[in-house]
């Protein structure tokens, strides 16, 4: 039993956060189409209440100046749920009248969540906004019950995994640890299939609880227009008012006027009796069941997203064992091939951890800087929100143009430590402040301290071989770790965004480069690195590194891989993250379709793009020729985008090229520009790797624009294709020089 | 070295301190709502005289007293009950809906300990009002009147004219500035006069009729020497500026005293060319609740609106709508505020005048109908009366 937790522990941990992560979002997805109804609720309930403050506005009325503005809000407010606060301001943002009899008070957006609307002059401009705020807690408890259910179930399915996992190790000796990932998985899917039968009728109760309320405002609306004195059959646009709330409610299907309540019908009904008309009236809501349909199934896409995802962390999580067994070895530090293996998966988690890390909190800086609506300065909220993520940017770009010169003076292990630690504190300020200065100050020394880490990166990719097929290794093993780290981090992000809120993204990347850095320090062999000198690195950083720079950049082999080789390879790495989302945005996909374009992107990069790498070299003899293949299939991932029918799976065609561009042609196109061989004469190969760092840096600040540009215009996106098309053909003319051996 | 470590320490100290002060540590996530004063700012509390006496109120009108007064008068009281003044277990909507009936329901209702109002309503006449102005002046000086609460211009200026030692308001006149009761509506010119002005009100009126019926073309009824009070020139001016074409039907004001004046403005309104005229607005005096049904048919007959300029009673007797920009209830509600800060010490010429009223629309829907008037949802919820 001890032997057995001793070996899966780390699968277990994981699969138990993965357990708490789907609980978490399947009650996170009710939760948002719970306060989805609610806020469409508010919005078709304002309705009236606008109206008639811009009727008055209109007729004279000034928001400053407008008696009995409260008693109106008062009114309105009868008509929402309980404990709403409705919040008048004017052009100037200054609250000017409540529902509350209160003339100071504060609104904890923890408590209640809020939905905005404008108020427009004759002249439709805004000339003030009314906040609706409703009581989130009032909708979780309506849903808390199913809550408990799905966490109760869900830590008895967890059990069940580690007892299930414990028989089939029992049975095989051998200790298959596919075998008992396979378990696993199997349990998180039963998870997952018992989380959306719990779930599946609340959505039902959920959407009729909607209808139910909008059909008590339609009736109170209707009953105070016949209480006037008004037949039904005068009031000439019925109909087209019906039509209107239907089509304001995603929730009701249909609304119409009849005389008795329908035997039969293939979705679920509301009726409601209208009062006054002495006929016996009913108005009869059909729920739309494939608007429930619709959630239940994106809630169904995003478990089966977590689940994968969960699987890739286990997976990379698998060698973990395996390092920190090797670790306890002799042969540890030591210059033998078993430790030159075990440093490219030392390089791989290392990599994995701290970009998951990275990219979990990356944009949620900017996210947490709108939400709280307050800029830097004289800077606008929007400005700063997207100054917290250049500025992180140029400090990782000016970090890694000075870390060549620190790298001379602090060793690999030091800058690791001092990178790590200062992550973990920004990290922390992040996470505490609410002050979006602090943010944008913390996010330019996590850029710096990033730049510090892949200055380390580099370090122990260049000492950490023996041969060139350990270099090839290092490098494969880097990438693959950067991708699986992007891929985790992003979609882990959005979960914990969206579950805890945006800063407690910023206290799990604390906690994980605590984690990194425990990592690092005990199972990087920091030694034997300092002692191994593959290269005659030495004699080579011995120089002036401006003066050898400059060499490297007055070589035309130099700017032809620049240019033919680096410029399309990490332009083509954007296509991802600016052009696609902006494609399924503009042709209005469901979100679902880029959760699934980012997964099978990061997939493709991470498990097919290694295995697709491995078997193009051998089949072309030649990486150059490979390169030229990757291009020309970024290429083809962007010009299929214009393609007008399936758009979604167009969309996730694109997505996997895109990915394979990633998986092989990083690889490959660092092993030729560190090939290269007035760049081997000049420096080291932390050096180069650095300075292809830069380039890949700059080229990817300048790409965004680019690709936005094509993704408004098909001319630009069938200029940007044949553009790299043309760069793959003219990169095979380039004769690439041969290695230098490898010293030992 | 020792020194060197320990300015080293003190310094990383400081600056994490600075860092975690800067940063706002453990604050949560609050929006502070801080409600801004509107314009007017009223001391809305109830209060006594200095002697621990109820103020006492009067109350002024042009006799015989119209549907206006009445409804100012119930606004007055309605407000004066929920600013705490009049005692809540009142039942002021179960009062009668008539002026002096509706007073006498005030007079002997058990109305608290704050204010009381005098025993009739003080109604001058055109001519002749030396009586009551004498009683007035004398309540006044001896402390027995605190305050005059008045509608109509006559009134205004019969009280201006008095000279009194007390405050008094007018909330009820149709231009309080152009008939000289006040300087300005920024500045009254009296520190114990101040009235109601509703700005541009005929011109706000049109605005809101052109925009619910989309009137390309329209039809005015005017009385010539009513310019004034009826707001002829405000309606031209309003036309012009929305880009209304419009004819006029003019009377004199004579005319309109003669007993045949019903005929001849049906038969003025038969002889007109309506064709592509999409209303007609009855300016004061023109329409009224006699002559209503008649005209009012007339006009359903060959599809044409009728429009009413002011009075709710036309459109119950036939009118198709009357949207009018004075709400007679909230001028006597405002004037309510306006009172309470004059209990508490303030000036009442230093109150703000200016008051806007939302629209009051009525609607007549048999009229309605026969015009084939599109009665739409959206309307008929900003309706706030329908008759037939």
């Amino acid at each position: 039993m001890k032997n057995f937790f001793h070996k899966y522990y780390v699968l277990f941990i994981i699969t138990l956060i993965s357990a708490a992560g789907l609980c978490a979002l399947s009650f996170l997805t009710i939760l948002d189409y719970s306060f989805d109804n609610e806020e469409q609720l508010i919005a078709t309930c304002n309705e009236g209440l606008i109206e008639e403050i811009e009727t008055s506005i209109r007729s004279g009325k000034t928001l400053s100046n407008y008696y009995g503005i409260s008693d109106v809000l008062k009114r309105a407010g009868d008509l929402l749920s309980k404990g709403s606060i409705l919040v008048i301001e004017n052009d100037n943002n200054r609250p000017v009248a409540s529902n509350t009899d209160l003339q100071s008070f504060s609104i904890d957006s923890e408590k209640y969540g809020v939905v905005e609307q404008e108020i427009l002059d004759k002249g439709e401009n805004t000339i003030g906004t009314l906040f609706t705020y409703y009581d989130k807690d009032l909708v979780r408890q309506s849903i808390s019950h199913v809550f408990i259910v799905s966490v109760i179930g869900s830590l008895i399915i967890f059990l069940l995994i580690i007892i299930a996992c414990y028989f089939f190790y029992l049975k095989n000796t051998d200790s298959d640890t596919g075998l008992i990932i396979r378990v696993i998985m199997v349990g998180i899917i039963i998870q997952g299939i018992f989380l959306t039968v719990n779930y599946s009728p609340e959505f039902e109760k959920a959407a009729e609880r909607s209808v139910e309320n909008v059909a008590s405002y339609i009736n109170s609306s209707l009953t105070s227009i016949l209480d006037k004195g008004v037949s039904i059959d005068e009031i000439s646009d019925l109909e087209d008012y019906l039509k209107t709330k239907q089509e304001e409610n995603s929730s009701i299907k249909s609304i119409s006027l009849s005389n008795t309540i329908p035997s039969e019908s293939a979705d679920k009904v509301i009726v409601s009796e209208l009062e006054m008309t002495g006929s016996n009236l009913l108005l009869v809501y059909n729920i739309s069941q494939s608007y429930v349909r619709r959630n239940v199934l994106s809630m169904v896409l995003m478990f089966v997203a977590t689940i994968v995802l969960a699987v890739i962390v286990m997976k990379e999580s698998l060698s973990l064992s395996e390092i920190i067994e090797f670790r306890k070895s002799k042969s540890f530090n030591k210059p033998e091939k078993e430790q030159f293996d075990d440093v490219a998966k030392v390089i791989r988690y290392g990599n994995f951890l701290s970009v998951t890390f990275d990219y979990m909190c990356l944009s949620f800086s900017a996210l947490q800087i709108k939400e709280w609506n307050r800029g830097i300065f004289s800077m606008s909220p929007q400005a700063s929100a997207a100054l917290s993520i250049s500025i992180c940017s140029m400090a990782d770009l000016i970090g890694m143009m000075a870390m060549p010169s620190i790298g001379k003076k602090l060793k690999g292990k030091h800058i690791m430590t001092v990178s790590a630690v200062i992550l973990v504190i920004s990290n922390a300020l992040c996470f505490m402040t609410t002050s979006p200065l602090i943010i944008v100050i913390m996010r330019f020394f996590s850029g710096l301290a990033t730049a510090g880490i892949k200055q380390s990166r580099n370090y122990v990719i260049s000492q950490g071989y023996s041969s060139e097929s350990e270099r090839n290794a290092n490098l494969n093993a880097s990438n693959t770790g950067v991708i699986g780290g992007i891929l985790c981090g992003m979609g882990l992000g959005g979960v914990v965004a969206g579950v805890f809120g945006y800063q407690t993204t910023f206290l799990v990347s604390c906690i994980g480069y605590i984690l990194y850095l425990i990592f690092e320090f005990f199972c990087v062999p920091w030694k034997l690195l300092s002692e191994n000198n593959p290269d005659s690195i030495i004699e080579r950083e011995s120089g002036n590194l401006i003066k050898r720079v400059i060499n490297i950049f007055s070589s035309m082999s130099v700017w032809k891989a620049i240019l033919l080789m680096i410029v399309p390879q990490y332009f083509l790495l954007m296509v991802i993250v600016c052009l696609i989302p902006g494609r399924i945005q503009s042709l209005s996909l469901p979100g679902v379709v880029l959760t699934y374009a980012n997964l099978l992107n990061g997939i493709t990069g991470l498990y097919i793009g290694e295995l697709a790498y491995k078997k193009l070299i051998t089949k072309l003899k030649s990486d150059v020729k490979a390169e030229s293949l990757v291009l020309i299939t970024g290429a083809v991932s962007m010009i299929i985008l214009d393609i007008p029918f399936i758009p979604s799976a167009i969309m996730l065609i694109s997505a996997i090229l895109s990915g394979l561009v990633d998986g092989m042609g990083t690889p490959i196109s660092t092993d030729i520009f560190m090939g290269n061989m007035v760049i081997m004469e000049n420096l080291s190969d932390t050096e180069t790797l650095m300075i292809y760092s830069v380039i890949g840096s700059a080229v990817m600040s300048v790409a965004p624009f680019i690709l936005e540009f094509c993704e408004k215009s098909r001319i630009g996106m069938l200029i940007c294709s044949i553009l790299i098309a043309a760069a793959a053909i003219m990169l095979v003319k380039i004769r690439r020089p041969g290695r230098k051996p490898v010293k030992k | 070295m020792c020194c060197r470590k320990k300015s080293l320490f003190s310094l990383v100290l400081i600056m994490t301190l600075l860092t975690l002060l800067l940063s706002g540590c453990s604050k949560r996530e609050i929006t502070q709502i801080d409600i801004i004063k509107q314009d007017h700012d009223f001391d809305l509390t109830p209060c006594r005289r200095a002697d621990g006496e109820p103020f006492r109120i009067g109350f002024m009108d042009l006799g015989p007293p119209i549907e206006s007064s009445y409804l100012c008068l119930k606004g007055f009281a309605e407000g004066m009950q929920s600013i705490g003044y009049i005692d809540s277990s009142v039942n002021l909507q179960k009062a009668p809906e008539d002026f002096f009936e509706f007073y006498d329901f005030l007079i002997n209702s058990d109305l608290g300990d704050y204010i009381e109002f005098e025993p009739e309503p003080y109604m001058i006449d055109v001519e002749g009002n030396e009586e009551i102005g004498k009683l007035i002046k004398e309540k006044a000086e001896s402390g027995e009147l605190d305050v005059i609460v008045a509608t109509g211009t006559d009134p205004g200026l019969f009280l201006k004219s008095l000279d009194l030692p007390i405050p008094f308001l007018v909330c009820l006149a149709t231009d309080p500035v152009a008939s000289g009761i006040i300087r300005s509506a920024e500045d009254t010119g009296d520190e114990d006069i101040w009235a109601l002005v509703e700005p541009n009100p005929y011109g706000r009126q049109f605005e809101g009729y052109q925009s619910m019926l989309d009137i390309k073309k329209i039809c005015f009824v005017f009385i010539d020497e009513y310019d004034l009070i009826a707001g002829n020139s405000e309606y031209r001016k309003k036309a012009e500026e929305l880009n209304v074409d419009y004819d006029e039907i003019t009377f004199s004001e004579e005319e309109t005293y003669a007993p045949d004046f019903d005929d001849k403005l049906l038969q003025a309104l038969k002889d007109h060319d309506m064709s592509g005229c999409d209303a007609v607005l009855f300016a004061y005096g023109t329409m009224n609740d006699e002559n209503a049904p008649e005209i009012s048919k007339y006009l359903a007959s060959i599809g044409v609106p009728s429009l009413i300029s002011d009075g709710d009673s036309i459109s119950k007797n036939g009118g198709m709508m009357c949207l009018s920009c004075f709400d007679y209830e909230s001028y006597g509600e405002y004037a309510s505020m306006v009172v309470s800060n004059i209990f508490h010490g303030k000036k009442a010429g230093d109150q703000p005048c200016t008051f806007n009223s939302s629209p009051h629309i009525v609607m007549n829907l048999s009229c309605a109908e026969e015009t084939g008037f599109d009665i739409t949802f959206s309307l008929l919820n900003s309706v706030d009366r329908l008759y037939r």
